[in-house]
């Protein structure tokens, strides 16, 4: 089922917006790059609600031993014990075995579409 | 498919099949300015001149919400915890939680070894406020009683004055730099069994490692369970167990899984070196077993048979309670923080049976009917 999520507008570079798919939450992120990815809402850590917590970057190290910042808007992290969801894949940043189901979107006449499977 | 503005802020499977206790619940005033109405003069006054700002920590938070999860904010404003309506949302209600713990997070034993007459003020308003605004809002709240533990006979009588309210459970002892099984301390211990009250150790922002708090915030979060068992080997070296008989200690978010270990080494140790405390009559791992419970928040993400060879190697399956730690970030869900294969009764013990009995629950209903 294609749903509409929302105008471009409403959804600016580095935010999320949750929407329901029956009782299943689905985030969809735009990335500071300006893409759209969607995963599904619930943390698979302990079950928070991703909606609740904040798109960053990837942080990393850089040459000189200190903090290199990149992937703007690509890492979603949970508004627990803030482990990190890389948005394009879904992957847990830290735990191969903690991963997102991700949905397709793209934007179609201004507005942002989101294909999800028919709610039960 | 709809926007959502009030969405479930948690997913709600599995079903959970047991009722729950939650031990470690922080409460929080909206800013310092909730106390004056509590606060004995001449403290009042001079709060009211600003002439102190409350803690800080000496470091900056690292987790998505800070030291807080992130959806715990309140809408109507002021700090995670701040709100009544929306503990109850989230945590009571949310999990249908029987019973819940107060235990603050405002603890005037940062103040240090300077002006402890402020100290035990500022802990008795505390205690005033937690009586009016939150044990009297919700009979699934049970409170804590703060105290100045620098100043132990101040300590002593505000267990006295407020102990006795039918909703405290405990007496709250903050980890910072010192050991509580120095003598120091009894008038403490004293008052808290002359009451009938529990012990409940917790960090603080003060607390260290061996060596310090460490180069970074996630060592210190990684060094807390050391303030825990310093002070579990503090009251158990210090006869504390034996010199106040009726005394019984829960430590709270510092840990579990260290507790086989420690309670090897504390027996060996008094087999070989118990001439010099004589006033520990029994084996350390005979208090623990009778006297100490400890808090299983924050769970380590272990598996379902590790668990259960954890609580073997313990010995015992009635030390571990629950602890949900609201609203910080490291909060952990009664739905999903023990693994499903756990079997039922060990299940049920943790989230239940071991905190009602602890802290009397059931006798208290009575008393209460
Ligand atoms: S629930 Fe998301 S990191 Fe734990």
């Amino acid at each position: 089922m294609t749903v509409v999520v929302c105008g471009v507008e409403e959804l600016p570079r580095g935010s999320i917006m949750t929407v329901m798919n029956g009782d299943t939450p689905v985030v969809v992120a735009r990335t500071g790059a300006g893409e759209y990815h969607a995963v599904r809402g619930w943390c698979a850590h302990q079950g928070a609600m991703l909606g609740g917590g904040r798109l960053t970057w990837l942080t990393c190290e850089d040459a000189r031993g200190g903090y290199a910042l990149s992937r703007a808007g690509e890492i979603l992290r949970c508004p627990w014990h803030s482990f990190e969801y890389d948005v394009t894949t879904g992957r847990c940043v830290t735990d191969p075995k903690l991963r997102l189901r991700t949905y397709p979107v793209r934007v179609e006449d201004g507005n942002v579409l989101l294909d999800v499977p028919d709610a039960t | 498919m709809t926007q959502s503005a009030a969405v479930l802020d948690h997913d709600p499977s599995p079903v959970l099949d047991t009722p729950v206790i939650d031990v470690d619940v922080h409460e929080a005033f909206s800013s310092l300015d909730s106390l004056q109405p509590y606060l004995a003069e001449p403290w009042r006054e001079l709060m009211a001149q600003g002439a102190w700002k409350g803690f800080t920590q000496p470091f900056i938070y690292w987790a998505t919400g800070g030291g807080n999860r992130a959806d715990s904010n309140p809408e109507r404003g002021g700090p995670p915890g701040s709100d009544p309506e929306l503990l109850r949302r989230q945590l009571l209600d949310a999990y249908e939680i029987q019973a819940a713990v107060l235990t603050g997070y405002f603890y005037p034993a940062m103040l240090g070894d300077m002006q402890v007459e402020f100290a035990s003020a500022m802990a008795s308003a505390y205690n005033d406020y937690q009586v009016a605004e939150w044990l009297a809002a919700d009979p699934r709240l049970l409170g804590s009683v703060h105290i100045a533990p620098q100043d132990p006979e101040g300590a002593a009588r505000e267990i006295d004055r407020i102990g006795e309210h039918e909703q405290m459970v405990q007496v709250m002892l903050p980890i910072t730099t010192r050991a509580y099984g120095d003598p120091f301390y009894f008038p403490i211990f004293a008052a808290a069994q002359r009451r009938g009250l529990r012990l409940a150790t917790h960090h603080t922002v003060h607390v260290e490692g061996a060596l310090g708090m460490g180069r970074y915030y996630i060592e210190r979060h990684m060094l807390i369970p050391q303030g825990t068992m310093a002070q579990l080997v503090s009251l158990v070296c210090a006869g504390v167990f034996e010199r106040f008989p009726d005394l019984r200690v829960v430590c709270l978010e510092g840990g579990f899984s260290w507790l086989p270990h420690l309670i090897w080494r504390m027996d060996r140790e008094w087999r070989s070196l118990r001439q010099e405390v004589p006033w520990v009559k029994r084996l350390p791992s005979d208090y623990v077993a009778e006297k100490v419970r400890l808090a299983t928040q924050p769970v380590e993400d272990m598996t379902g048979d590790q668990w259960e060879k954890v609580i073997e190697l313990m010995g015992s399956e009635e030390i571990l309670m629950f602890a949900t730690d609201y609203p910080h970030f490291d909060f952990d869900s009664p739905l999903r923080s023990l693994p499903p294969r756990l079997p039922q009764a060990l299940k049920r013990k943790i989230l239940y049976d071991n905190a009602r009995e602890f802290y009397g629950l059931e006798e208290r209903a009575a008393t209460r009917a």
